[in-house]
């Protein structure tokens, strides 16, 4: 009992601190690891080797990965070429730009980090809005919400689905295939409402057609051996994550063969492509996984998994939609990626044989990643975007955010909730 | 030991923390000034207020967000002052721009005030004493003192 009480209790203040941002997350939750491998060590349930295997290293290796390809990758002004191109066969009309930006921002953010796709694409936003004298508040947040929208779709374009599919040991494919369908309606039903809920904005007359044309991709565009070089990695990347199951590698593995590939041919200023690495990113995790091993390795989830073995396969589906509320409203008002580590100790204290839990799986990555929408806090490429916009002349307030997020949130909800029930519910 | 108060100007022309913006910038076109410092009533240094500072405000959007700006070559309708800028400037207050003083006290040397200006990128030195402002120096000022003293020297040139 004093393990439990114990283990509860540090666990608590360690998310508390992590939610007051007092201080950078991963300061607390560095502290909370190694005060529970201390617990651990005086109570006698969680060793130090325990706490090291606790560390899941194919999550990281794919998040070094990915940061690693997309340090070399952003530098080569590959992403102003391309948002540059596009922008300029728009003809500047609002509604389109915002359409096409949108959808470049979700295909890169479909396989890069959210947060990397809209850094790149917010500065080169702003100045397209500009030189077209539109308001850039309804692109950058197009952009923010169609790639949190979209990054839902497969293993790599969200923290917390590498989460989700490394702990449940879930493929590329497993997630194209069942979540793919629910993102894209969703994601068209947020083109939609983005429409309507900026419908003044999009009515703006562009001026300065001649000065769009004038801009020119081919000078925005750096370095462009480096930009064929690393995007010929990346498909290859791409390719193998389709393929890891079938191949038995680890995504975590592909990122890394995809980093190697890129360091072994390129051969950049590694000091440089290092300091591009997110590592405050890598310590919270790795240090978030130690916490959460130690409430396993305290047999406190185990004990909530047996008070619930009478659950049948259709409490799993209701369970999944509350679920997806639930996850929902907390990744809008604190962090998803703590929030989902927590959550996965106990869905899978909930499996057991003959019972089915895989919905459960969708059913988190579909909350985390749409409630993200609903406030400027909810997902970092929100932060990103919302930061950016502070240094213009036309700032996004909370207010302006709240007025589109919230209805986006509830409607991409609504569309996950209803889909998810006909397709493991009905349909399975 | 070279002291700033020597090669400072002493009538400096300060402004108050109330005065807006299209103040300032009336005084900085009328007296040919490239910074003012901002003095409170009881003569202290409060913030300084330059051209820099000012004409930031009619930069357009994208400066400030992106790294590299070469590649626009066409700044179309951006050219001309845009109507919200100015109407936004209107409304500023000196304190809405000032920028923290970087003062230093009229007995400090001249080596000191010149990598002082170096490292903040100052193009004006405000000096104090005691905290009140009694001067003002420019680069050209600090420079003119250095060149003098190097003009000085009697070296293989001049044997």
């Amino acid at each position: 009992m004093l393990i439990y009480i114990s283990v509860v209790l540090l666990f608590a203040a360690s998310f508390a601190g992590i939610l007051a941002g007092k201080a950078h997350r991963a300061i607390f939750a560095m502290a909370g690891a190694v005060l529970m491998v201390l617990l651990g060590i005086v109570l006698d349930f969680y060793s130090q080797e325990q706490a090291l295997l606790a560390i899941d290293f194919n999550t990281l290796g794919l998040l070094f990965g990915m940061m690693v390809i997309v340090a070399i990758l952003k530098n080569t002004g590959y992403f102003e070429y391309v948002a540059i191109l596009t922008a300029k066969r728009t003809k500047g009309n609002p509604w389109i730009l915002l359409i096409a930006l949108g959808t470049i921002t979700t295909v890169a953010s479909l396989f890069l980090d959210n947060v990397t796709t809209v850094i790149l694409m917010a500065p080169v936003t702003v100045l397209i809005a500009g030189i077209l004298g539109i308001s850039p508040i309804p692109l950058l947040m197009a952009e923010a919400f169609l790639s949190d929208t979209g990054g839902v779709a497969t293993l790599v374009g969200d923290p917390p689905n590498i989460l989700i599919g490394s702990a449940a040991n879930l493929s590329f494919m497993d997630f194209v295939v069942n979540l793919a369908p629910i993102v894209l309606v969703a994601w068209l039903v947020t083109l939609i409402l983005i429409r309507l809920l900026f419908r003044e904005e999009m009515a703006q007359e562009p001026s300065n057609l001649d000065a769009l044309e004038a801009l020119n991709e081919h000078e925005a565009m750096k370095d462009r051996a480096s930009a064929n070089k690393i995007l010929i990695i990346l498909l290859g990347v791409v390719a193998l994550f389709f393929l890891h199951q079938t191949l038995h590698m680890q995504a975590g593995f592909v990122a890394l063969i995809g980093a190697a590939a890129a360091l072994i041919w390129l051969r950049p200023d590694l000091e440089e492509v290092l300091d591009g690495i997110e590592w405050p990113v890598l310590l919270f995790f790795a240090a978030l996984f130690v916490v959460v091993g130690g409430i396993e390795a305290s047999g406190l989830l185990d004990l909530a998994g047996e008070s619930l073995t009478s659950l049948s396969s259709q409490d799993v589906i209701l369970m999944g939609v509350a679920l997806i509320w639930v996850a929902a409203v907390a990744s809008a008002i604190i962090d998803n990626i703590p929030f989902t580590i927590a959550m996965i100790p106990i869905i899978q204290a909930l499996g057991r044989p003959g019972l089915d839990i895989t919905p459960l799986w969708w059913a988190l990555a579909l909350g985390a990643g749409f409630g993200g929408n609903a406030t400027p806090i909810g997902s970092t490429a929100n932060m990103v975007v919302v930061s950016l916009s502070e240094k213009t002349k036309s700032p996004i307030t909370t207010r302006i955010w709240l007025r589109s997020g919230v209805p986006i949130m509830i409607a991409t909800c609504v569309v996950a909730t209803i889909l998810f029930v006909i397709r493991f519910g009905i349909l399975k | 030991m070279e002291q700033i108060k020597n090669w400072m100007k002493r009538e400096v022309i300060s402004i108050t923390p109330d005065a807006t913006l299209r103040e300032v910038a009336a005084l900085i076109l009328e007296k040919r000034v490239g910074t003012l410092p901002v003095v409170d009533n009881g003569g202290t240094l409060v913030g300084t207020v330059s051209i820099t500072s000012i004409v930031k405000l009619f930069l357009p959007d994208f400066v400030a967000v992106m790294d590299e700006i070469d590649f626009v070559h066409d700044y179309g309708d951006l050219e001309n002052a845009s109507a919200e800028d100015q109407q936004r400037a209107k409304m500023l207050h000196v304190t809405d721009v000032m920028e923290e003083p970087i003062a230093m006290e009229d007995e400090a040397g001249l080596v000191h005030a010149l990598s002082v200006m170096e490292k903040h990128n100052l193009r004006d030195l405000i000096v104090t004493r005691d905290g009140k402002l009694v001067g003002i120096a420019s680069q050209v000022d600090i420079g003119r003192a250095f060149l003098t003293d190097f003009t000085k020297e009697t070296g293989p040139l001049y044997s």
